[in-house]
């Protein structure tokens, strides 16, 4: 029996005292122990200064957020002890006591470390405050400290021995600092329970091989905050699989090389984040009518504008629906979990090859860096699908753009001898040939508009969380994006109290899979959605899909939801308020 | 395929929408008698261009091609002959797209040494629109959208390829059929990133012809194409406006330096074997 218990440790300081590698050394420790993990980070713009956090949650079960209140809470100064509050009652605090004294606090266990004068004095170098940190983390969690330490020394073996050898002291005073000055109840973390194996990975790596496994063989992008590590993996990988990425000058050279090398014959795909976004719209409606299949990511950050770099938000899903001039069809896509920005991805790929269309998948920056712990088992037998191309038995006179009863015609590729057609922006007529008339616009707009209902039959777009029993419910809340997590854990907290809410997660933006959402509005009587934009971007489809109101909750701070706020909300609108006659 | 290819046989069912004695005519001639002289296979050859009168080029060719969008005519021939490096990629289009709204991809062409051929019709002013200015109108010659004659210095296309470290650069008249002929077939055969700058006058908003017939001139006999800076000397002189190869230079290119590359690195061990190595 798989334990239950789940455990959250926050580490909070400035920006360049080593937070981040902390988190994700401890991570992969306990992920070694065959724990569960997710987590969470949110840092400055700037490489050093400014207040930085990790969180990770484990259990011995999936997760579905990286928690909130701590279990354990280490501040390395008085900025992160104050703004980052307390642990939980039953929790452990441990502070920086050369910079911080807590007065009282309502943690089971303080710990004070003067990180500062031991890193200084004993150890001889400021930047080991975090092994101490880390060394006195794993005497409270028990863990095995040589196996801390061959994972340290593996990860700063390129800085040198003398670094390596400072971050081994560090550790180790750490764990005797607890070791020597504190008491506590040990409960331990429970022993692994070899069910399945499992991979520790952040939203962009889980993309990134979604994109491999799809067949993609070409990417170009440019640096931007969320996407770079997208760009960078793919340029360091490619070559391995016999394909290529590059950088370019701008999103413009980005978006046009992707077009160019799918045109050519390679699934391609670029990512971005909002300004980028913004720069490839033009491009996009060039894919749409030329009909070259391409996968494009924006890995979302809060806008408009620079906007805030480094946090995440949802505020360009109209964007990504209608960006681009004139109605150029695209399917847009969502991930909501880490393990789906594989799927989804590979799923994006299949449907831009089997729609010749362009296929936009939208990440978010929380989950563009989320690591989660997915199953080994999602990577084996994916199932990827070619662009059907123009077949030996198609003579000179086949028509490249056919008026077909899918809408979707083979493609011929440059350099088969039979097929040579020029795509163009221009309206054209079945031969690629520019052409204005009155009806060839009308037929070809629903020409390209018609293939867009072949992405169900790659993804059915949406997934149901219900309890079983019930029919109707008084609320039902519609997500979209990586809003899913918090969601599902309020939602099955609210069914601890026997309070059932259905949850639908939108993974097809466009199209949208119209009669499961009709179905799902029918079946509640309040529509609930949450989303990390102003406006309600997908409250505004709704509403004007079924012309029922939405109750909107927009949380525009650039940090995801925590389930508790979402129960707050949702309590507050069961049977309080009158059934479609407000939204907040 | 086997049998010899005619001019005519490079000639598309689509109608120049050109104006008469437009000088894309004439480049257009050219090409077409190039690919015959070269029997360039027309399923292996991708004629890509941008916005604008010598954007309709691929139309008017029975190769492959691509009409893009305005401006990124280099950055879609990149993808094309990275994705499929066996493939002969040449991009026209005019002065417009290829120096304002395309200009920030020239130097990257460039100096990744993309194996393409782009020739720029440059009959300096919009055309499609119906007479703006454009990055290369003289000083002196008012337009619609400077009916004021302001002074904006107009850029030297030849000059900055020869400073950005083009491998082979050449400029060619339009109305110069037998130059033409000798210099196409070179700039074809050029392994890299080559750039012919065409001047080809519009016969509608601003009639270049004479002047050019007057003013260009073939480079010297003795012409050496393999000094930058005599070549900026040459290439940026105004009277008389040189004609013929400036620069003809062999570099790797970016699809040879990938090739490399490919060769050398171990292959994949597949998608779980790569999400164990990142995630345990």
């Amino acid at each position: 029996m798989a334990n239950d218990k789940k455990i959250t440790i926050r580490i909070v300081g400035e920006s360049g005292e080593g937070i981040v590698s902390t988190g994700e050394i401890l991570s992969r420790i306990l992920q070694d122990m065959g724990q569960r993990l997710m987590t969470f980070r949110t840092y400055p713009a700037e490489i050093k200064g400014g207040q930085c956090l990790f969180q990770l949650r484990f259990s011995q079960r999936s997760l579905h957020t990286p928690g909130e209140n701590p279990e354990i809470l280490i501040c390395f100064d008085e900025k992160s002890y104050f703004e980052h509050g307390m642990a939980k009652e039953s929790g452990i605090l441990i502070y920086n006591s050369d910079d911080t004294a807590p007065e009282s606090t309502n943690s089971l266990l303080s710990i004070g470390i003067p990180f500062d004068s031991i890193a200084m004095n004993d150890i001889g170098n400021i930047q080991t405050k975090n092994m101490i940190a880390l060394g006195a983390l794993s005497h409270l969690l028990s863990l095995e400290l040589d196996q801390v330490e061959n994972l340290v020394a593996k990860r700063f073996a390129k800085k040198g021995e003398s670094i390596v050898q400072a971050n081994s002291r560090a550790l180790h005073t750490g764990w005797s600092y607890v070791q020597d000055n504190y008491f506590y109840e040990h409960s331990g973390i429970p022993e692994e329970q070899a069910d399945e194996q499992t991979v520790l990975l952040s939203g962009n790596q889980a993309l990134v091989l979604g994109a491999l496994a799809a067949g993609c063989r070409f990417y170009a992008g440019y640096p931007i905050t969320p996407a770079s590590s997208i760009m960078e993996t793919m340029i360091r990988e490619l070559p391995r699989f016999g394909g290529l990425g590059i950088q370019t000058e701008d999103e413009m050279a980005a978006i046009g090389a992707v077009i160019g090398a799918s045109y050519a014959g390679e699934k391609a795909m670029t990512a971005t984040s909002g300004p980028g976004f913004s720069l490839m719209q033009e491009m996009i409606g060039l894919a749409s009518m030329t009909e070259i299949p391409v996968v494009i990511v924006d890995a979302q950050r809060a806008g408009p504008s620079t906007g805030m770099p480094t946090k995440m938000e949802q505020g360009d899903l109209l964007m990504a629906l209608h960006g681009s001039h004139g109605e150029g069809p695209r399917v847009v896509m969502a991930p909501g979990t880490v393990e789906e920005c594989f799927s989804l991805t590979v799923a994006a790929f299949n449907i831009a090859e089997k729609t010749r269309t362009p296929v936009i998948l939208l990440t978010d920056l929380a989950l563009a860096q989320r690591m989660a712990s997915l199953p080994l088992t999602l990577f084996e037998n994916v199932q990827a699908i070619d662009r059907e191309i123009l077949g030996e038995q198609i003579d000179g006179d086949s028509m490249p753009y056919s008026i077909t009863e899918t809408g979707v015609n083979p493609m011929a590729l440059p350099g088969q001898p039979d097929g040579m057609y020029v795509p163009t922006g221009l309206e054209h007529d079945e031969h690629g040939h520019p052409n204005y008339s009155p009806d060839m616009h009308q037929k070809m707009t629903e020409k390209r508009h018609k293939k867009l209902g072949l992405a169900f039959e790659v993804h059915k777009g949406f997934e149901i969380f219900k309890s079983d029993e019930d029919e109707s419910f008084e609320i039902g809340v519609i997500s979209w994006g990586s809003t899913e997590g918090p969601l599902r854990e309020a939602l099955e907290s609210l069914r601890r109290e026997n309070i059932n809410i259905p949850l639908m997660q939108l993974k097809l933006l466009n199209p949208l899979p119209r009669q499961a959402l009709f179905r799902f509005i029918e079946s509640v009587e309040k529509i609930v959605i949450p989303e990390h934009n102003y406006l309600g971007q997908l409250a505004g489809m709704i509403e004007a899909l079924t012309a029922k109101p939405v109750i909107r909750l927009n949380k525009v701070t650039g940090l995801p939801f925590n389930p508790s706020e979402l129960v707050d909300f949702i309590q507050k609108h069961i049977r309080l308020v009158p059934a479609y006659h407000e939204a907040v | 395929m086997s049998a010899n290819l005619l001019a005519k046989d490079y000639k598309s069912d689509v109608k120049p929408i050109w104006c008469p004695r437009c000088g894309d005519f004439g480049f257009l001639s050219a090409l077409y008698k190039t690919f015959e002289e070269l029997q360039i296979k027309p399923h292996e050859t991708v004629v890509v261009s941008g916005i604008g009168c010598a954007g309709r080029t691929p139309a008017f060719i029975k190769t492959y091609g691509f009409h893009g969008a305005h401006g990124r005519l280099l950055p879609i021939a990149m993808g094309i002959k990275l994705a499929n490096p066996a493939l002969k990629v040449i991009g026209v289009t005019g002065d417009g797209d290829a120096f304002a709204i395309g200009m920030g991809h020239f130097p990257h062409a460039i100096r990744r040494n993309v194996d393409m051929l782009y020739v720029v019709l440059d009959n300096s002013v919009y055309g499609l629109t119906k007479g703006q200015s454009s990055p290369t109108t003289p000083i002196d010659h008012k337009t619609a959208t400077n009916p004021f004659g302001l002074d904006e210095t107009p850029l030297d296309p030849v000059a900055i390829a020869i400073a950005a470290g083009a491998g082979f650069v050449a400029r060619i008249f339009a109305g110069n059929m037998k130059e033409m002929r000798q210099i196409l077939p070179r700039a074809f055969e050029y392994k890299g990133f080559a750039f012919i700058h065409a001047l080809s006058p519009c016969s509608t908003f601003y009639d270049t012809f004479d002047l050019y017939q007057k003013h260009t001139r073939s480079l010297p006999d003795d012409y050496r194409p393999d000094n930058r800076i005599k070549a900026l000397e040459y290439g940026s002189s105004k009277e008389p406006i040189y004609t013929g190869i400036f620069i003809n230079e062999r570099r790797a290119t970016m699809d040879e330096k990938y090739d490399a590359l490919l060769a050398s690195v171990e292959r994949n061990d597949g998608i779980r074997e790569l999400a164990i190595k990142w995630g345990q």
